[in-house]
């Protein structure tokens, strides 16, 4: 649930008859950001006991922070993709190529597009470089999106060809080779500390408060939310659901290019081999913090709260003494419980809203809205 | 009032007794009574709310009546599920098919239940498939894929499919909405040559020329209680009618003189909308018609006589393959429902489900249509919940604030949440189909005043509905659909129910 959802909440209970919001009522009408909260309090709590000397410190949780800011990028996009109910499997790949693309046209090195050539621009060019990099983000989204909301085909196979496409393009144009002559916006965007703080997580930080507000505050965001709570309720309001869908692609296809970037800066160098592994981390994420795959339900406070929680799982998963070969089984362990949880914790939120329904009804309204099918008319 | 048990006449297949079922309060069964013969087919009429599906629902086991007796030749049984229907030997065909359009004629009529066994034989498969279409008069190769039948020999697939998995009666759902007359006739001929051999069919329709046709008997309910149960023979089509309406229509007395309402003269206003020659298959085969700023057109026709789809073209949310739909300059309104709804059209869909995001707040559903009118790009939620407090307020949504969810709201104030959507700002032309269906007296006047209170701000509203009053009470000029086509107009005259039904069925 977004921030403003959560003040609503509060204020709906008011002119009822019942009693004032008391915190439990607010605690059970969140569940679905509280039990993702809760599994990373817990599990941090875990941690500095397993790891009393290690987990805690200030250079551990810089650690955890900056592993986790590369991953935001791509799950901000993917929190706006699974909020219309759809799924976009091209982040990882669209990112590592934009990383590589940028990096090759800084470094000088021609990009070849078959039929046209060898495309050298942008040599020692950050503005030229970065906006060519952003451009093919647009596409990679705009042919996704078309894919998805015009031609109908289903987003898990759409993207699963855009994610080929962008590493086989990755690969070609970087013929193997490894860049470290980086662009010095990536590398200060990436690399650099701002005081003690990691600018990556600074970085991380501002593109989650911008989508928050996009999706929390904006005629966009709400179109996505309408969207993937009902879409066809949406589209008999007049909403271009088709629209909103192939916008929402391109915006997860250009914050995964704007991560990639980052991301090489990250790294120190640029190579078609690096970064596609964090596509299911970046999904993983997202659910873990407790937006839904079927649309309408989560947002940035849901993956904010998933990638911290992905990011302490990882992290101090490594400080403890455990066979390493026995890490990722610890992990996928650990993902189901906490999904497990977060699907109880639905199951109490919509209880507590039934709890609302029961109230004695007003005058006029003899049936029973849920019980009564819509079959029974005229009633005498 | 035929009372069950009595009568000395064959053993009935299957018999319902003194069944009553109530859903939250409302009782949409009323101690009915109602059996099946071995080799019938018997027909139930009644208007929509009389308590047909229902009744149907509990012979198939889809509900559970709370009281009651269900015998099966003779011996009371108890459905819990529709699975236990089945098994006793009563098959549906329903409205929408509930086939596989993937998968061959031959699999669809044979079931997962025929192949089952750990190889299958398809030869035999093929051969046995075969010979039950052929029982229904279906000769075409079982190995070709579903998708490529027509409407009708898909039906007939569905027969045959209930058929082989042993029912010896089917209910039949309204079979012949999506049926041209050719197919119509040929279902019905195989339902007689079925009836012969000994099968019993349960045929709910609206179309009352079927029932004279092709029923054996009929059994007519009105309000959730039994009217009768009739010899076709027996009855004409006119006493039909005259047995589904009652004596009284205490519905909405205030619109009513007497039975008939008189419609007044024609509106000259502006036309502000206009729809030529409006064609979108299969369901609606050329239509024109006009509605007038402030002028309430109703268009009245059973559920197979394309009015619903009619609405649901025009608004955009069904391709049209020929016709126009012109509002002023704008002669491609229907292009899609963002286009129809920017254009001036509001629309209100049947089903309140499907229109609404039950689990967001009242407060975004009410804006939603309008939100790019009222509000920038950077939204205001306190501004869009102060909208919505005061239709809140207008339209008096019981037990609604802005910010509840919709999902908590009984049927009809989720209604008016539906029709507060489009008072945020007043489209030109508002499309409401099945405005007041499914709701008590007093809800129903309470739309009824909300729509009257747009016309008077000239507002041009199209009323499409299936319930005859429903139109009377609102329409200044009513318009009657059969089969595609508008076959009837009235205006400047006096009409009920009554006139609409009979140039309807």
């Amino acid at each position: 649930m977004t921030g403003s959802e959560s003040e609503l909440v509060a204020q709906s209970a008011a002119p009822t008859r019942r009693a004032p919001p008391s915190i439990r009522d607010w605690l059970q009408r969140n569940a679905t950001l509280v039990a993702p909260t809760v599994a990373l309090i817990g599990l941090s709590a875990l941690f500095v006991v397993l790891a009393p000397n290690t987990f805690l410190t200030p250079g551990n949780i810089r650690n955890i922070l900056s592993q986790t800011s590369v991953l935001a990028f791509l799950a901000t996009g993917v929190t706006f993709i699974l909020l219309v109910g759809e799924i976009d499997l091209s982040v990882a790949n669209v990112a590592v190529l934009s990383g590589v693309m940028s990096a090759l046209m800084f470094s000088g090195i021609p990009i070849t597009i078959p039929l046209l050539g060898g495309l050298n621009i942008g040599a020692h060019n950050e503005a030229v470089s970065i906006a060519a990099a952003l451009v093919l983000g647009v596409v990679m989204g705009v042919l996704s999106g078309t894919l998805v909301a015009r031609l109908k085909v289903p987003s898990f196979i759409a993207t699963l060809g855009v994610m080929m496409l962008a590493d086989g393009l990755s690969y070609y144009w970087s013929q193997g080779r490894i860049i470290y002559d980086l662009m010095p916006v990536a590398t200060a965007l990436g690399g650099t500390s701002w005081g003690p703080i990691p600018a990556i997580v600074l970085s991380a930080a501002a593109v989650l408060v911008l989508a928050h507000i996009v999706l929390s505050r904006t005629r966009f965001g709400r179109y996505i939310y309408m969207t993937g709570a009902n879409r066809a309720a949406a589209e008999l309001a007049g909403v271009s659901t088709r629209r909103v869908l192939l916008q929402v692609f391109v915006v997860s296809a250009v914050l995964s290019s704007i991560g990639g970037i980052i991301n090489v800066g990250y790294l120190g160098s640029a190579e078609a081999r690096t970064g596609d592994e964090l596509l299911l981390p970046a999904i993983a994420a997202v659910v873990l913090g407790g937006t839904s795959v079927f649309g309408g339900r989560g947002g940035i406070a849901n993956t904010t709260v998933g990638l911290l929680l992905y990011g302490v799982l990882n992290n101090g998963l490594d400080q403890v003494q455990m066979d390493i070969y026995l890490k990722p089984f610890a992990r996928g362990a650990f993902l189901l419980v906490a999904i497990v949880f977060n699907i109880a914790a639905l199951g109490i939120a919509s209880r507590s809203r039934a709890r609302l329904v029961k109230e004695p009804d007003d005058v006029g309204k003899r049936a029973s809205p849920s019980a009564a099918p819509a079959e029974v008319e005229n009633p005498k | 009032m035929m009372q069950a048990g009595t009568d000395a006449t064959p053993v009935a297949s299957v018999r319902l007794q003194d069944i009553t079922k109530s859903f939250g309060g409302v009782r949409a069964l009323d101690h009915v009574d109602f059996d099946i013969r071995p080799g019938e087919i018997h027909a139930i009429v009644g208007h929509n709310g009389a308590g047909k599906s229902t009744l149907v629902k509990c012979l198939t086991g889809a509900q559970r009546p709370d009281e009651g007796r269900v015998e099966v030749g003779g011996t009371a049984v108890e459905f819990r599920s529709p699975a236990d229907g089945i098994s006793a030997g009563i098959g549906v065909v329903y409205q929408e098919l509930s086939l596989f359009p993937a998968l061959t004629v031959g699999e669809n009529v044979l079931g997962p239940r025929a192949l089952g066994s750990r190889w299958i034989r398809w030869n035999e498969a093929w051969k046995i498939a075969a010979q039950h279409l052929a029982a229904v008069g279906l000769n075409v190769d079982p190995r070709l894929p579903l998708s490529q039948l027509s409407l009708g020999q898909q039906q007939m697939v569905e027969i045959a499919r209930a058929l082989f998995s042993g029912a010896k009666v089917i209910i039949l759902d309204e079979p012949t909405s999506a049926l041209g007359l050719d197919e119509s006739k040929l279902l019905f001929d195989t339902l007689h040559s079925l009836a012969g051999k000994g099968s019993s069919f349960v045929l709910v329709t609206h179309i009352l020329e079927e029932v004279i046709g092709n029923a054996d008997r009929v059994t007519v309910l009105r309000d959730g209680r039994l009217v009768c149960t009739q010899d076709v023979s027996k009855v004409t089509k006119s006493q039909l009618v005259d047995l589904m309406m009652g004596t009284d229509a205490k519905v909405l007395r205030s619109t009513y003189e007497g039975d008939a309402v008189t419609l007044p003269v024609a509106s000259t206003a502006e036309p502000a909308l206009e729809v030529k020659g409006l064609v979108a298959l299969p369901m609606v085969r050329g239509v024109d018609l006009t509605v007038r700023s402030g002028e309430i057109v109703g268009i009245y026709g059973d559920l197979g006589s394309g009015h619903i789809q009619l609405a649901e073209a025009i608004f955009g949310l069904l391709p049209s393959t020929d016709g126009a739909v012109i509002m002023g300059a704008d002669s491609r309104v229907s292009r899609s429902p963002t286009h129809a709804r920017d254009a001036g059209l509001g629309f209100l869909p049947p089903d309140r489900q499907k229109a609404l995001a039950a689990d967001q707040p009242i407060y975004r559903n009410v804006t939603l249509a309008a939100l790019h009118r009222i509000q920038g790009w950077l939204l205001d939620a306190k501004a869009e919940q102060a909208v919505t407090a005061r239709l809140i307020d207008d339209l008096s949504i019981a037990n609604a604030t802005p910010a509840r969810n919709v999902g908590d709201l009984s049927g009809g104030n989720q209604q008016k949440v539906l029709l507060a959507r489009w008072l945020v700002h007043p489209p030109k032309v508002f499309v409401l189909i099945e405005p007041t269906r499914g709701m008590d007296v007093h809800a129903k006047s309470e739309v009824i005043r909300i729509v009257q209170r747009l016309q008077v701000q000239g507002v041009g509203a199209l009323l499409v509905s299936t319930e005859p009053e429903t139109v009377l009470a609102m329409a200044q000029r009513v318009l009657v659909m059969r089969r595609g086509r508008v076959v009837a107009e009235y205006s400047d005259c006096r009409v009920d129910k009554r006139m609409l039904v009979e140039a309807g069925a």
